[in-house]
């Protein structure tokens, strides 16, 4: 079963994250949630998840310095994380891409946004690759 | 780069119309035959700062029924169920979520832009600017108003 950690300050975001990706394939997953980057790495502490995604603007540590902390770390930095906030277009896009980012999305999500960006992390029903 | 106010509208409404139909699966006109009339207690209000490149404000004021009504179809929750917290966490989301499409329409590609936090509450909008525009926006019939303070990027 996958895991994966979704990081929003709002609960609203993370719900909406959710249900895009249990449509967009991930509907076994198992999802743990985080209000902003240092929940994450605590949460990173006790659980392999499969992927990160994580929104940028956030209070006690954003998105940006999440990143930072995950690509420093030799426990931490194979894990992809992916990038969902309202903060990115082009500019930022390549600024993240060049610190590590899996990919970067910007708000608001789809499924088809997801299967665009992030279609290697997750399972493809019709070909049976993936996980 | 340079807008003007017919040209905010346009965008404005694109955003808009994107946010709510992603996040909400509803329809945002800019008129209707039939306004509802909402009395003022019966509103929330969120503000975001635009920090960077230019500085600027949006606020976004919304009828409690109508926050709850997207609420419940994000959350497929009873209406009782929809607590005060879960409305300032959708109005928040929802203004993030506007903010940011409006800029990456206004903006060229190259320029990165820096938003705030949203807050909410009673006082919020707008302290600063005196080049405050209001646009209304309706979803079914109930109204609803972007408050937004962006004279710089008239410029």
């Amino acid at each position: 079963m996958m895991k994966i950690i979704i990081v929003d300050d709002s609960a609203t975001a993370r719900m909406i994250v959710r249900r895009c990706l249990e449509i967009a394939g991930c509907s076994d997953a198992e999802f743990i949630e985080a209000g902003n980057g240092k929940e994450a790495l605590s949460l990173l502490k006790e659980h392999k998840v499969d992927f990160v995604i994580s929104d940028l603007n956030m209070p006690v540590m954003d998105g940006e310095m999440l990143l930072k902390w995950m690509k420093a770390s030799p426990k931490l930095n194979e894990i992809p994380l992916v990038v969902l906030s309202s903060a990115v277009n082009a500019a930022k896009d390549r600024v993240l891409l060049d610190m590590g980012a899996f990919a970067v999305m910007s708000k608001p999500i789809s499924p088809a946004k997801i299967n665009e960006s992030m279609s290697a992390l997750i399972p493809n029903k019709e070909s049976g690759y993936g996980y | 780069m340079g807008i003007n106010q017919q040209e905010l509208k346009n965008i404005l409404t694109q955003a808009v119309s994107e946010t709510i139909e992603n996040m909400a699966f509803m329809i945002v006109s800019t008129e209707t035959k039939n306004p509802e009339t909402i009395q003022g207690d019966e509103y929330l209000k969120t503000s975001l700062l635009i920090l960077e490149p230019y500085p600027g404000e949006l606020g976004l004021i919304m009828p409690k029924k109508l926050l709850s009504k997207i609420a419940v179809s994000l959350y497929s929750l009873s209406e009782k169920e929809i607590t005060e917290n879960i409305l300032i966490d959708v109005i928040s989301e929802l203004l993030n979520t506007i903010t940011g499409s409006l800029m990456r329409r206004i903006l060229p590609d190259n320029f990165e832009y820096k938003l705030g936090l949203p807050e909410s509450g009673d006082q919020i909008l707008i302290e600063t600017s005196s080049e405050l525009e209001q646009f209304t926006f309706f979803i079914d019939d109930q109204p609803f108003t972007i408050a937004a303070c962006l004279e710089a990027f008239y410029q």
